[in-house]
């Protein structure tokens, strides 16, 4: 029963042929076909193409091992994403459960908006101002936030999780996910802010 | 319901954008929304605010050539422990 293993390792739990081509067919057709996506969640994450290549060939390795253990009719998507998100975790030594805080004056709760109000801007062109910054300076606001805080945003504003599954995807509660939204939101509104001075798009 | 203040909105405003306010709460805020000028302009502002963040950091980059090749041979059908 176990000699057909052939050489190498053996790889998870041993099962027939038959669940295993199995596996590996809708591995195929399900999984495989999600790398679009989940590339450039990968590179949003690591923030350069090599680490997310090979972050990427680590996740999907680890999808593939864990394949039995997935819940047909669940979300592939979500599912992916933590194993994505939890291999970026240990590549990269970042642990997330205990991540660098964002300070509480980082948390005003209406200081973007308020200082954008100050500034005798038409109020029809409040956003307008956020929208001249370059696409590159936004996305290094957002790279600068502490990873505990820089993953929470991601998940929900770019890659559109819901609470739910964020908790999920990085395995904490769902006051936590909501707290570190907040946080991580309100401290890159601040770090926005600072750009638009930099950049002289409002004198400050 | 109708009946919610500012504060209470303002507090509530982000949960709401986030879809993860339900039903009868919801439309409590909507209608506060409605008839609240400055909590209008708020609620604009907060939500324009994430569709600019989404649109500038939500390239989407298309995969490496090659990449899905190494994946699918270091998956399926391939072996794994060659990696």
């Amino acid at each position: 029963m176990a000699g057909g293993e052939g050489t190498g390792r053996v790889v998870g739990t041993v099962r027939s042929d038959a669940s295993q081509a199995e596996l590996d067919g809708r591995f195929e057709e399900e999984a495989i076909p999600l790398l679009g996506e989940l590339y450039p969640a990968a590179l949003r994450l690591t923030r350069n193409g090599p680490d997310a290549e090979d972050l990427l060939q680590e996740a999907y390795l680890r999808a593939y091992r864990g394949f039995a253990g997935f819940e047909a009719g669940t979300n592939l998507k979500a599912w992916l994403y933590r194993i994505l998100t939890n291999s970026y975790i240990n590549m990269y030594r970042k642990d997330q459960r205990s991540p660098q805080t964002v300070s509480d004056d980082e948390v005003d709760e209406w200081y973007l908006y308020s200082k954008i109000h100050e500034s005798e801007i038409e109020p029809s062109a409040e956003t307008e101002v956020l929208d001249r910054l370059p696409d590159e300076d936004v996305r290094a606001a957002l790279a600068a936030l502490p990873d505990g805080f820089r993953l929470a945003v991601i998940l929900a504003d770019i890659e559109g999780f819901s609470y739910k599954e964020i908790a999920g995807i990085l395995d904490i509660p769902l006051g936590t996910v909501m707290s570190r939204l907040h946080r991580g939101r309100k401290a890159l509104e601040r770090r926005l802010w600072d750009v638009v001075k930099e950049r002289g798009i409002i004198r400050g | 319901m109708g009946d919610l203040t500012c504060d209470e909105v303002l507090q509530h405003l982000e949960v709401y954008l986030d879809r993860e306010v339900g039903g009868e709460d919801a439309r409590g805020i909507e209608g506060h929304l409605a008839e609240c000028g400055d909590c209008f302009k708020r609620q604009s502002f907060v939500a324009g605010l994430r569709e600019i963040v989404r649109r500038k950091c939500g390239a989407v980059e298309r995969l490496p050539e090659g990449l899905a090749d190494r994946i699918r041979r270091a998956t399926s059908g391939g072996d794994p422990t060659s990696a």
